[in-house]
């Protein structure tokens, strides 16, 4: 067995939320006691809903915010109890690409003073010529061509899907054996969100890097992680993993059951045909007030007595599948 | 009585709106055809910045302050809705026509109960109506939406969730039984079990009402679950129209199956999905004839000279390009 690249181990985040000067102090747990890894050049998708967790899992990854208790691994070291050189190592290794490319890159520096910083902190380039010829060949390897029409442009001179570019570019240029793809493609449109798919996917591919995916959308899924893995986050806790599209096609969760029947699909006949997913409510909880026992009990069209008293866990049902629930 | 079923409740006809920017004049909606036939779900669907938002709301006259209704005439139920008054305009507005927004939840007032938020609407229209009867009515709306109305009539917008929001929202549009009601990305904002079930309850809603429709949205997804009638529009151009079968199984324009190709899907092959080549053209300055040409696989000469009109080609299916008109070559060699 080789060593997975990141490990995340029993971590949970919890923040702080209202109090004011006498109120009392309560807290929300984004994340609760998540434990997965990913390998070297292996693909995961992480998929949930608006608001169940999975934004702060990806930065955690990247150790970007620090959990209130468990580990994250990076090739068998503690990110958190690394030295500061081990720590820059990791910091390197370990790139984000944002939902939103407007956000992500400076509006008041040109393509070439966004792609240089990086490069240089990270002694990638040795001279303003490197430099140079670095940065052409980035806008080249993301299809910016040909890259001197692109280097002194601001970001308002360009579309969005030219700025997520641009933002790719610079994750990679680092060299990273890790990127965390924070629904990367869910403000473009239709038509160029296989486009920018693509270009990660062959990316990915020419570099090795490891990915986490994470996404709303159960299609970008099966296209992004095919051959990979999928996970499935709801209300902060992990109630499925397996292989791409034995997920999708076989959901063995009735959360992510209920996913999955709900997904909109373009072909009239077949998505008329889908029935609704059984639910017993449509409210999605408060996080302040996260039910007892099984987190999806109080929906759950198959719950029984003991699901609002017990936590299930992520138990293996078979090879390569990992579900919590109750059922199994 | 007998009434045509397909008689068109909205005619739309040579409709240009445009918009100052910085960088000159985009013009939005470029001489849209358009009729919306009674008692139908028509889905207008199109990505980002292609005038399908702009195009709903040019229907009632509201347009930003930058931009401007050029040309066209809107006919609703025979009357000119360009040449009514203001006073005629408000009332056409909400009474005839009542709109749902994408950040629909943001248009209630925080400082208003949900049954204060009824009263007010039905009242800034209706004159007559006494507050027992408009409760009345709301309860049975809100009935019809799913929801514990009793309960609902008495909370702020602050005590429902994004779904009631929509959902309280739906059953106010429907308060003055409007002719036409139009959902603007009414699902982009929810989740997705709350949207299979919004879709689900619009469905509801338009067979017991028979009420007509038009849903905007660029998810092709919802399209196929809601619409019977399709409307694909690129860059201010609707280029094809057909029923929702037609539009999904037997696409005719490019676009229109370029479009669908791209999509992946929980169903179906994934390898099958494909870009939509090439750049998505600066709306400023569109490209000279069909504005897909430069995009287009299957662009000839002609495609970039000539803009290519809306016209039917089979049945109900209308298409707009060249690669369907009926003596191409002829009119190649003439140009």
């Amino acid at each position: 067995m080789t060593e997975p690249l990141i490990d995340v181990k029993n971590v949970t985040k919890l923040f702080e939320i209202g109090g004011g000067l006498f109120g009392k102090k309560r807290y929300i747990c984004a994340v609760d006691n998540v434990s997965f890894s990913i390998k070297d050049g292996e693909s995961l998708a992480l998929v949930g809903e608006s608001g169940c967790g999975k934004s702060t899992l990806g930065r955690l990854t990247l150790a970007l915010l620090k959990p209130t208790s468990g580990q994250i691994l990076f090739k068998g070291k503690d990110v958190w109890n690394m030295n500061s050189a081990e720590f820059k190592e990791f910091r390197r290794n370990a790139q984000l690409i944002h939902q939103d490319p407007y956000d992500a890159l400076n509006p008041m520096r040109t393509v070439f003073q966004s792609l240089a910083p990086p490069l240089t902190y990270y002694k990638i380039v040795s001279n303003k010529k490197e430099l140079m010829e670095k940065a052409a060949e980035l806008l080249e390897l993301v299809g910016l061509v040909p890259p001197e029409d692109f280097l002194k442009r601001y970001p308002s001179r360009l579309s969005g899907g030219q700025m997520q570019r641009i933002a790719i570019a610079r994750a990679i240029s680092v060299n990273p054996k890790f990127l965390v793809a924070d629904e990367a493609v869910s403000m473009l449109d239709a038509s160029l969100r296989i486009e920018i798919l693509d270009l990660l996917l062959n990316l990915k591919k020419k570099f090795n890097m490891a990915c986490f995916f994470i996404t709303h959308d159960f299609g970008v899924v099966r296209y992004f992680a095919k051959g990979g893995r999928v996970m499935v986050m709801y209300l902060g806790s992990i109630v499925e993993i397996g292989p791409t599209d034995d997920v999708v096609l076989k959901p063995l969760h009735p959360y992510t059951k209920a996913l999955i029947a709900s997904v909109p699909v373009p072909d009239p006949k077949i998505t008329r045909s889908r029935p609704l997913p059984p639910l017993r409510s449509l409210e999605v909880p408060n996080l302040t007030e996260v039910p007892s026992g099984c987190k999806f009990h109080p929906r759950c069209p198959y719950a029984k007595k003991i699901c609002a008293e017990k936590i299930p866990e992520l138990k293996k049902v078979s090879k390569n599948r990992f579900v919590a629930c109750h059922l199994y | 009585m007998v009434v045509d079923l397909r008689e068109p409740l909205v005619r739309i006809r040579g409709l240009t709106v445009e918009f100052r920017v910085p960088r000159g004049i985009l013009r939005a909606v470029d001489e849209v055809d358009l009729d919306i036939l009674r008692g139908e779900i028509l889905g207008l669907a199109g990505e980002s910045g292609c005038g399908k938002s702009v195009l709903a709301h040019a229907l009632i006259k509201q347009v930003d302050p930058n931009g401007y209704i050029k040309s066209g005439e809107v006919i609703f139920e025979g009357r000119d809705v360009y040449s009514l008054s203001e006073e005629e305009l408000r009332r056409f507005r909400w009474k005839d026509v009542a709109i749902i927004f994408q950040a629909a939840q943001n248009s209630l007032n925080p400082v208003l109960r949900v049954v204060d938020h009824m009263i007010d609407t039905v009242l800034a229209h209706e004159k007559t109506s006494g507050n027992d009867e408009i409760i009345k009515r709301s309860i049975d709306l809100l009935k019809a939406v799913h929801l514990d109305a009793d309960r609902v009539l008495k909370l702020y917008p602050h005590e429902l969730s994004g779904g009631m929001k929509q959902r309280v929202l739906s059953a106010m549009s429907l308060l003055l039984k409007p002719k036409l009601l139009i959902l603007d990305e009414p699902t982009s904002a929810l989740d997705v079990l709350t949207q299979k079930y919004f879709l689900k309850l619009i469905r509801d809603i338009h067979e017991k009402t028979g009420i007509t429709m038009l849903f905007i949205t660029h998810e092709l997804g919802t399209i196929a679950e809601i619409a019977d009638r399709v409307a694909i529009m690129y860059l201010g151009n609707i280029v094809e129209i057909g029923s929702v079968e037609d539009i999904f199984y037997d696409p005719k324009h490019p676009y229109t199956s370029a479009l669908i190709n791209s999509i992946p899907s929980i169903v179906g092959d994934v390898d099958k999905v494909k870009p939509i080549p090439g750049p998505v053209p600066d709306p400023v300055f569109p490209p000279p004839g069909c504005r897909f040409h430069p995009r287009c696989p299957f662009a000839f000469d002609r495609c970039s000279k000539e803009k290519p009109k809306l016209r039917k080609i089979e049945g109900e299916r209308l298409v707009a390009c060249h690669l369907y008109d009926s003596k191409p070559s002829s009119n190649l060699t003439a140009s």
